[in-house]
């Protein structure tokens, strides 16, 4: 991944009268919101990219021969299946703990 | 990083058969009108549907393991798996390996043969009368950006589907890290965008405006940065509330003086975040719930305000209307929006049907922002100033307007006479921009 961002400052170098400012990024997962999980069919996946470029988290990884779901991130909405040109996608219930 | 690549689409419920694909794929490949040389085959499974016979480029070809002789191989820079005619044996094992009859003997010619993608060009997509097939270039963005960072948190508490998230990632990482922005009250800074609890949603420096001011206060701090002889870009993601109703006086000052900013208006056609409030870009005819559905009201009565035009109006640097489904579109308009942010306002309008508010499934969001500009409900166009008008995905066949409304829950009560009403306006605000893209492409021309 080609790093964008850039360090995050020393926050205490902020003068005690301003406003603070965070620069610590929220931990939060999204993954556990999940009813329904997307499995992807590595041998009907043929790497076209659909399923990143629609994916609202931003959730889809690239593998050698197949794109996968990190799973930690994704919400299940359900987009990439309803996309995917050659429906290398299935969702599936969630169940148990 | 690996690569991705393009493909080739089927739609099965827009197939009827009528088999112009293998004729021109014969034409093409063999210079013959002989089906039985094409490389795509339409198959009849019954019941009047069809299903496609086509390599599918695999990305962990079957048919390239089973060769015992090294004449099928991968490409790595296309993805099109390519066949060696002097390295072949004829044992035809890869056509026992292929799950979808994409690689077969012909007896013609003697040997197997399979699709090529002509080059990246293939020439079955261009015929097809139906529109069921469709060459995905999407490859290309994920080639370009892939790679690239993301600059917001993962964990965004956006609803499932949310077009507004989807649409945020992709401008920041494309805008970058030299970047201040700003997003005042609504769905973009309620995901979480700019941080709970001492935490921050974002990698770069984002700010949470009041919804009256956040282009008045972007243009403070670029001149600050222009001071200080930084190229820092000044990026607004609000909502249609905080750019048509609350924001705008402070969005038409900022473009009557050309301030130096990309604002760019998520429009979900309503106050999404606080409860489906109405706004004055909702559509005509919406249930919101300041809008109900009753004996005294059927939703919304007025029609949305026209905003990108109330913006090109305003001679912004440059002006464009997108849509989610079309982001190869709004990646070329983020590039030339970029750089007009540099000199003036750059302002994007992005359409963004919101599957909480519009009551849709959350899958069916990229479908019902493609059916919007593919019913003509929404127009992709780009305005500059000295070039005016154009239009980036002109749709001279639209799908009809009942197609768009009946995917969304919040047009479900809607009466004929409503429904002629939507038709006829989507119809008039098509003609209006007609008129200004023909008259700009006659001075151009002139």
């Amino acid at each position: 991944m080609q790093r964008q961002s850039h360090k995050p400052f020393d926050t205490s170098t902020i003068p005690d009268d301003l406003a603070p400012i965070a620069t610590v990024l929220s931990p939060m997962l999204p993954g556990d919101w999940r009813a329904m999980r997307p499995v992807v069919d590595r041998e009907k996946c043929v790497k076209c990219a659909v399923c990143w470029l629609y994916c609202p988290v931003q959730c889809i990884v690239e593998k050698p021969r197949w794109f996968d779901i990190n799973l930690a991130v994704c919400k299940g909405c359900g987009v990439c299946a309803q996309e995917c040109p050659h429906r290398a996608i299935a969702m599936v219930e969630e169940v148990g703990g | 990083m690996g690569k991705s690549f393009n493909t080739i689409q089927f739609h099965a419920d827009r197939c009827d058969g009528c088999g112009d694909c293998m004729t021109a794929c014969a034409q093409a490949k063999a210079g013959t009108d002989d089906l039985a040389q094409s490389r795509i085959r339409i198959v009849p499974a019954g019941g009047g549907v069809y299903e496609l016979a086509l390599c599918r480029q695999c990305g962990d070809p079957k048919c390239v393991m089973n060769c015992p002789s090294g004449a099928l191989t991968k490409n790595a820079a296309t993805g099109v798996i390519d066949w060696d005619w002097g390295k072949c044996v004829n044992c035809l094992l890869c056509t026992v390996g292929c799950a979808y009859a994409g690689i077969v003997f012909e007896a013609e010619v003697g040997h197997v043969t399979k699709c090529d993608t002509c080059d990246g060009d293939p020439a079955c997509v261009k015929v097809c009368p139906h529109g069921a097939l469709e060459y995905k270039t999407v490859a290309g963005i994920f080639n370009e950006y892939g790679d690239k960072e993301d600059l917001f948190a993962p964990g965004l508490s956006a609803c499932q589907g949310c077009n507004s998230e989807l649409l945020i990632r992709h401008t920041l990482r494309k805008v970058g890290p030299e970047t201040v922005v700003a997003a005042p009250p609504g769905c973009i800074p309620g995901m979480g965008t700019v941080g709970y609890n001492g935490k921050t949603g974002c990698k770069v420096p984002i700010f949470h405006p009041l919804l009256t001011n956040t282009a008045s206060m972007l243009a403070g701090l670029k001149k600050q940065y222009n001071r200080m002889g930084r190229d820092v870009t000044m990026l607004a993601l609000a909502g249609d509330g905080g750019t048509a109703d609350v924001g705008f006086q402070s969005l038409s000052g900022a473009a009557e003086r050309n301030d130096q900013m990309l604002f760019v208006c998520v429009d979900n056609e309503g106050y999404m975040n606080t409860g489906m409030q109405a706004s004055g870009a909702t559509s005509f005819g919406s249930w919101t719930s300041t809008t109900p559905v009753g004996s005294a009201m059927k939703g919304k009565s007025t029609e949305a305000k026209n905003l990108p035009v109330v913006m090109m109006m305003h001679n912004c640097s440059y002006v464009a209307t997108a849509s989610t489904a079309f982001l190869e579109d709004y990646y070329a308009k983020l590039e030339k929006a970029i750089e007009a942010s540099k000199h003036g306002m750059a302002y994007l309008h992005v359409y963004a049907p919101c599957p909480t508010g519009w009551r849709f499934s959350s899958a069916m969001t990229t479908q019902v922002c493609r059916m919007q500009v593919l019913s003509n409900f929404v127009t992709l166009w780009e305005f500059e100033p000295g070039r005016g008008l154009r239009f980036t995905h002109p749709v001279d066949r639209p799908r009809t307007i009942e197609e768009y409304l009946k995917l969304i829950g919040k047009y479900k009560h809607l009466e004929p006479e409503q429904v002629a009403h939507i038709r006829k306006s989507v119809h008039d605000k098509v003609a209006f921009l007609k008129r200004f893209a023909a008259a700009d492409a006659a001075a151009a021309a002139g």
